[in-house]
């Protein structure tokens, strides 16, 4: 087994970090997915031997980690944090961030301007970090953690920052990389991001891993799952009865807009999200309804884990997830 | 070999960190503080009828306060700095990463100690010279001095970084409660306590070394402490070279043993 957790659990004083996870990953692709402070974070650092457990036992390539930092020469790590050196070139850190794993000056020079090419780098690699955009800081934190090619590259939220371009680039990088059949595990709160790159799921929230499986068994919950599409229209109530008329909805309520934005907010719950998406163009054609923003039903997974959660407690039945 | 370069590693980074136009400035202002008070002293004993008798004193006493105040700025908040800028999971998540991070920092911040001390002493003694030109051997006495202060550096940085690992989140303030309470009170108490200070020892070897030039008796200091026998400087010197030694390593030992948790661990 490439990660085991029995049992794990972390406890930050009184407040849980993660709550008796039981884990056993063989090398492979793993998306692990939660909404923010769900504890995906915490269970991370458990794997890497940054944290302790409070309760349980963590190993990573069969050895405990919090005593065996010699492991972490197998790992690449693109943590969420935003360094901030101010005066320090992105190839100064990333070659200094390879020297730390033993490499001699010479081959940590040659390793950094690999990996700063590898994410098109290579031209901003010498100017400060700091005057870096957040996609350009987020692309060198990822050639500190693949320049030593690492047996398991762990990304915590890696697209944070990036523009659509950059994260079509991350997602093809990704899928390269597992590709070459190299371990991965992709921590982020946003699906379609993390699905993309066709990972075996992890669904972790309220420090509980509620749900592991492959992509068709998260596909078929989330058929079960009522989704909420934020719509901010001139025209709440025509778009509302055009969607009830044609799409399946499970629940439409209109809400005031927030202050200073145009129109109403129209709310959609639905069990087919896509169809919504795919009969929205037909429904305003010829009509007199403009939409201002969407919000996709992807950003957000709140209904998923609320319903994930309801399975765990036994509030509801369970979905074909393990 | 691995951790030679992980040591390193850190120590140059530090380095080129510090060769900052900020942090220059601050090192050029502690090291130019001594040699320009003494001169501002011996400017204002030309208006009295007065001697300025004991300059080697007040350069032993501005130079302490300025290298301590470096090795606090700079050995202290080894682990403090890298939680605050967030680089702190970077570098603990390599190999050995925790404890070349303290021994890196540590080499570094006795290199900038020491650098502030040479200025500094070598600032007093040509002021000393200047305008009273009253030592006997001045290479000596600058050699000493240098000697005692590098020596004084890395004793204080290893305190200072077994302090920053254990108390990093108030590093700065623990690290200065050390310095007074040590320094200023328990080295000063003639019972065997003392001697576990580090003041006690470098204060016996500076008697030895530089005590006559700068117009001070080794039998006062013996009566203090109520010594029959002057312990030789390589008792001393062994004894800082120990606390040296176990301090680093308890460091090192802190540092792999502890948690330390950011705000961005949910």
């Amino acid at each position: 087994m490439m990660i085991e957790l029995e049992q794990v659990t972390k406890l930050y004083g009184s407040v849980i970090g993660v709550n008796d996870i039981n884990l056993a990953l063989k090398p492979g692709t793993y998306g692990l997915l939660g909404p923010n402070g769900s504890g995906k974070t915490t269970l991370i650092n458990l794997i890497l031997g940054q944290l302790r457990p409070t309760l349980g036992a963590v190993r990573l390539f069969g050895k405990n980690p919090w005593s065996r930092d010699s492991l972490m020469k197998k790992i690449g790590l693109c943590p969420a944090t935003e360094v901030s050196y101010p005066r320090v070139t992105g190839y100064q850190w990333v070659k200094y961030l390879i020297r730390k794993q033993g490499f001699s000056s010479r081959v940590a020079d040659q390793l950094a301007k690999k990996s700063l090419s590898q994410v098109r780098l290579e031209e901003a690699m010498h100017r400060p970090m700091q005057n870096y955009s957040l996609g350009m800081r987020q692309r060198a934190k990822l050639a500190q953690a693949i320049a030593h090619e690492p047996d398991l590259l762990i990304l915590d939220e890696p697209f944070n920052g990036l523009d659509p371009v950059g994260r079509m680039e991350m997602i093809q990088f990704l899928k390269d990389w597992a590709g070459q059949g190299r371990s991965l595990i992709l921590a982020s709160h946003i699906l379609h991001e993390v699905e993309a790159v066709n990972p075996s799921f992890l669904l972790i929230s309220g420090g509980r891993l509620l749900a592991s499986g492959s992509p068709d068994q998260v596909r078929s919950i989330l058929a079960d799952t009522p989704n909420t599409i934020r719509l901010r229209t001139s025209n709440p109530r025509q778009l509302a009865s055009q969607l009830v008329e044609h799409v399946a909805v499970d629940e439409i309520s209109i809400v005031a807009a927030e202050r200073g934005e145009v129109g109403e907010v129209l709310q959609v719950a639905t069990r087919s999200a896509a169809q919504v998406y795919q009969a929205l163009p037909d429904l305003l054609a010829n009509r007199d309804v403009q939409i201002y923003e969407m919000q996709s039903a992807d950003e957000s997974l709140g209904h998923l884990f609320s319903t994930l959660m309801k399975i765990h407690r036994g509030e509801s039945q369970g979905g074909p997830l393990t | 070999m691995r951790w030679f370069h992980s040591v390193l590693a850190t120590f140059q980074f530090e380095l080129s960190n510090f060769l900052s136009l900020q942090r220059m400035a601050v090192t050029a202002i502690l090291a130019l503080f001594p040699p320009v008070m003494l001169a501002l002293i011996f400017f204002g004993f030309r208006f009295t009828s007065e001697t300025f008798e004991y300059p080697l004193i007040v350069t032993v006493l501005f130079v302490s306060i300025v290298s301590l105040l470096g090795m606090l700025l700079w050995a202290t908040p080894n682990i403090y700095s890298e939680l605050e800028g967030k680089s702190w999971i970077f570098v603990a998540s390599r190999p050995g990463g925790r404890i070349s991070i303290v021994l890196g920092k540590y080499c570094s911040a006795v290199l900038f100690g020491f650098t502030i001390s040479l200025i500094s002493i070598t600032g007093c003694l040509v002021v000393i010279q200047t305008m009273a030109g009253s030592l006997q051997n001045p290479i000596w006495v600058w050699f000493s001095m240098n000697l005692l202060y590098f020596i004084g550096c890395m004793s204080y940085g290893a305190i200072y970084s077994l302090i920053g690992t254990l108390f990093y989140r108030r590093a700065m303030v623990a690290a200065a409660a050390y310095t007074i309470v040590s320094g200023m009170v328990l080295a000063n108490v003639p019972a065997v306590v003392s001697r576990l200070t580090l003041r006690y020892h470098l204060q016996f070897i500076g008697y030895q070394w530089f005590g006559e030039e700068a117009g001070l008796n080794l039998s006062d200091l013996m009566a203090h402490y109520a010594l029959a026998e002057t312990p030789s400087v390589g008792w001393h010197l062994l004894w800082l070279i120990i606390a040296i030694l176990s301090s680093l390593a308890l460091a090192a030992w802190v540092v792999v043993s502890c948690e330390y948790v950011t705000s961005d661990e949910t």
